[in-house]
């Protein structure tokens, strides 16, 4: 497999272009500290997340921005950046697809809270009764479209006016990979002209701590997205495309190793693709926290970002980047772009 | 663009419950009968809500829960049950490499029901905010109800259940999920990712948070004279749609796999389209160009053209807005044999199972050409003009048939299409 990479966008608590993210990186930064906007301490007194996400002053008024939610609003802000980055404006929509990681969706519950709490009737249990008769009509109309996941992948295309492939997966890390490998192989088998891979971590809320303390995932979550414009080599090169990388494969595993979920996938990566273990992002969280399905996709901006700031003299370099989960992990091989 | 692999793909199993059977053959007679599933509901009382009505299945047909199912949810034990059905056929056992299983599945996780939210609400201060800790240590919540919302983690853990570790294919585009989890399917065995593909999707039972949901946003019928006359796709009358409860699940292998192991072959994923609506989130576009999208991109994936098409099991949801599009996309693709070509809706008799409803409906459409069937669309009472193309009305139709179209046009934009063919 040869696709090249021809756009990256994302949004991170360490900056929302790859350059600056690597150059914060390199500096010792780190965007990881203690939990803000709501009391995180029944999570343990240490908990720490990565975020950026900040409550816009009247998110009422947009009733898209409203059914995006903070999620949302961060996978379409990346995709949009990275379409124009890649000047997919001139490739025909019909040939333009759409392949998101999303993970739990941050559902905002407290509209659900507020009707329960119409529906005590001044006492301290919620009635059903009450609640059935009339308090759920204090739920947010919107508040069902924004409880599904594939909507944000919607607004996509309906601010970038698509119609090619269009796939959405729910996914933790190794999920990510997977939407990008999906992607990867639809443009590689010809069945999108360019595909636009996207994950997001959204707002770091109590249910995504409750997850991560089920999970017993250590690494710090993180808030933000990432997008890769994906198209075959040849055509980028054809259409004068940048060319930031090159995508050369990639595997997932599932319930093979125990304690390594993610080593098996490496090890099929390396056979299939050849490519070495340099440069493998594994078992670090990284500083702008763990973005769930966007992990994948923001490592992979800010390797390109790194090759660029640091030209090698000689063979071309390749990285290997990881994601695992609770029993799974995915891989896969990234090339530097040609001098 | 129409694929350049010429790899077949086969049915060799498959399991379904619905509102009207724990199993495909039961829920395809009674359909053929031209029965409702569709009831008053009784998993909450509905009373006061605009819709009381929906597809409820029968727990009775479900497997006896199993642990997992705490953190998989009622999404878990429908798609456990289906797949035992399944693998009577394909058992997946004399596979040793498992790794060449995968599991691609429709589906959108559980809702947080009320009981959840009322725990919640005991844990608020004035300023709404939670306190965490007291939460924790009341013995009513778990954090297991986190875990249950996340869509992942049914099809994962199915795989545990199989021992499948190929790749797990979670697919969360509503509507189209089942439709489009079986087109990755399609996908991986063609690509030789995968040997053999556990694959479909499953709507979970239904939950008072869930349900309201729809009810709010104006999308599920509120007039109908009876339960099993409110869902009526295509007529005139038809006011919103009616939720269902199931799970559909298919086993999928290469042609040249099933022969090798002496499988019978229940039906063939010929193609397989699909599109961005790119329009509205809550509707298709008017002209249908998002569907008309999918379901040539599906003729052309299998190489066939349109007038190879003899039947197509609609999207077809029995609200206003979606029927007349879907008679126009239908229109365009057929051209000037639109009015020869049979279409019905599965979802008059089952309701919309949105995550299983393309891998229910895939199912539905190949017994058909099996039994040499059209299934019909009950309750077609009124003539609208806006469709008026053959949609089966009110009675099954004998007929021999061999390839067909599954429609799956999702909430939120994303269309799915399969071009499916007899076994």
């Amino acid at each position: 497999m040869r696709v090249a990479i021809t756009a990256a966008a994302l949004r991170t608590a360490l900056g929302n272009d790859a350059a600056t993210v690597w150059r914060r990186i390199q500096a010792g930064e780190s965007a990881v500290a203690p939990v803000k906007g709501f009391d995180a301490s029944g999570f343990g007194e240490d908990v720490q997340a990565a975020q950026i996400w900040t409550e816009p002053e009247t998110p009422e008024d947009d009733p898209a921005l409203r059914i995006l939610g903070p999620h949302g609003r961060l996978l379409d802000a990346v995709a949009l950046e990275a379409h124009a980055a890649a000047g997919l404006e001139s490739v025909p929509r019909e040939r333009v697809g759409l392949f998101v990681g999303m993970g739990m969706v941050d559902s905002p519950i407290d509209d659900l809270i507020t009707a329960a709490l119409a529906a005590r009737n001044g006492s301290d249990r919620l009635s059903l009764t009450s609640f059935f008769a009339g308090a759920f009509r204090q739920i947010h109309p919107l508040w069902p479209l924004s409880m599904l996941n594939n909507v944000a992948a919607g607004q996509i295309a309906i601010d970038l006016d698509l119609r090619g492939d269009n796939l959405v997966l729910a996914a933790d890390g190794p999920g990510g990979i997977r939407a990008l490998l999906e992607a990867a192989y639809a443009v590689d088998e010809g069945a999108c002209r360019c595909a636009i891979a996207a994950g997001v971590s959204g707002r770091v809320a109590a249910a995504v701590l409750a997850r991560r303390v089920l999970d017993r995932r250590d690494e710090p979550p993180g808030e933000g997205s990432a997008a890769l414009v994906l198209e075959r080599e040849k055509d980028a090169l054809a259409r004068g495309a940048p060319v930031l990388g090159i995508v050369r494969g990639g595997a997932t595993s599932f319930g093979e190793d125990r304690f390594d979920p993610a080593r098996p996938a490496v090890k099929r990566t390396m056979q299939r693709t050849g490519c070495g273990h340099a440069g493998v992002f594994h078992g670090t969280p990284p500083p702008f926290g763990d973005l769930g399905p966007g992990t994948a996709a923001a490592h992979i901006a800010v390797q390109l970002a790194a090759w660029e700031a640091e030209p090698a003299n000689g063979a071309r370099r390749n990285a290997l980047i990881v994601a695992g989960g609770v029993d799974s992990g995915g891989c896969i091989a990234i090339e530097e772009a040609a001098a | 663009m129409p694929s350049t692999d010429t790899t077949n793909v086969v049915v060799t199993g498959w399991g379904m419950v619905s509102s009207l059977g724990g199993g495909v053959d039961e829920t395809f007679h009674a359909m053929r009968a031209g029965q409702s599933g569709v009831r008053r509901i009784t998993r909450f009382d509905p009373t006061g809500l605009p819709c009381e009505i929906g597809a409820e299945i029968d727990v009775a047909h479900l497997l006896r829960e199993h642990a997992n199912d705490e953190i998989g949810g009622p999404e878990l034990r429908l798609l456990r049950t289906a797949v035992q059905q399944a693998l009577e056929t394909a058992p997946l056992d004399a596979i040793e490499d498992r790794l060449r299983i995968a599991v691609s599945l429709g589906g959108h996780g559980s809702t947080p029901n009320v009981g959840a939210i009322d725990t919640q609400t005991r844990y608020l201060d004035d300023d709404l905010q939670l306190d965490i800790e007291g939460l924790r240590r009341d013995p009513r919540f778990t954090s297991r109800q986190f875990t249950r919302r996340s869509p992942e983690v049914a099809p994962t853990l199915l795989a545990h259940h199989l021992d499948a570790r190929g790749p797990v294919i979670p697919v969360v585009s509503a509507c189209a999920a089942g439709s489009q989890a079986i087109g990755e399917a399609l996908h991986l065995l063609r690509e030789g990712r995968a040997d053999v593909v556990v694959t479909g999707g499953a709507e979970p039972l239904l939950t008072f948070s869930y349900f309201v949901g729809f009810a709010i946003l104006g999308a599920l019928t509120r007039r109908y004279p009876s339960p099993e006359e409110a869902s009526r796709p295509f007529d005139r009358r038809r006011n919103g749609f009616v939720i269902g409860e199931g799970a559909g699940v298919l086993i999928l292998e290469t042609e040249e796999g099933a022969a090798s192991r002496g499988r019978t072959i229940l039906g063939r994923i010929l193609g397989y389209g699909d599109s961005a609506d790119g329009y509205r989130i809550t509707d298709l576009q008017p002209d249908g160009d998002g569907a008309v999208l999918a379901m040539e991109r599906a003729i052309a994936d299998a190489g066939l053209t349109a007038d190879d098409v003899e039947y197509v099991n609609a999207h077809g949801t029995s609200t206003a807005i979606n029927d007349p599009i879907e008679t126009l996309a239908c229109k365009r693709v057929f051209g000037d044999r639109a009015m020869q070509v049979p279409i019905s809706s599965n979802k008059s008799m089952i309701g919309h199972t949105i995550g299983a409803a393309g891998a229910i409906e895939a199912i539905l459409t190949m017994k058909g050409m099996e039994e040499g069937v059209l299934l019909p669309t009950i309750n077609q009472t009124a003539r609208d003009r806006k469709c008026d193309l053959d949609y089966v009305p009110n009675e099954a139709r004998e007929q021999p048939h061999s390839v067909a179209l599954s429609n799956s046009f999702g909430f939120g934009g994303q269309n799915g299409c399969l071009c499916l063919g007899r076994g």
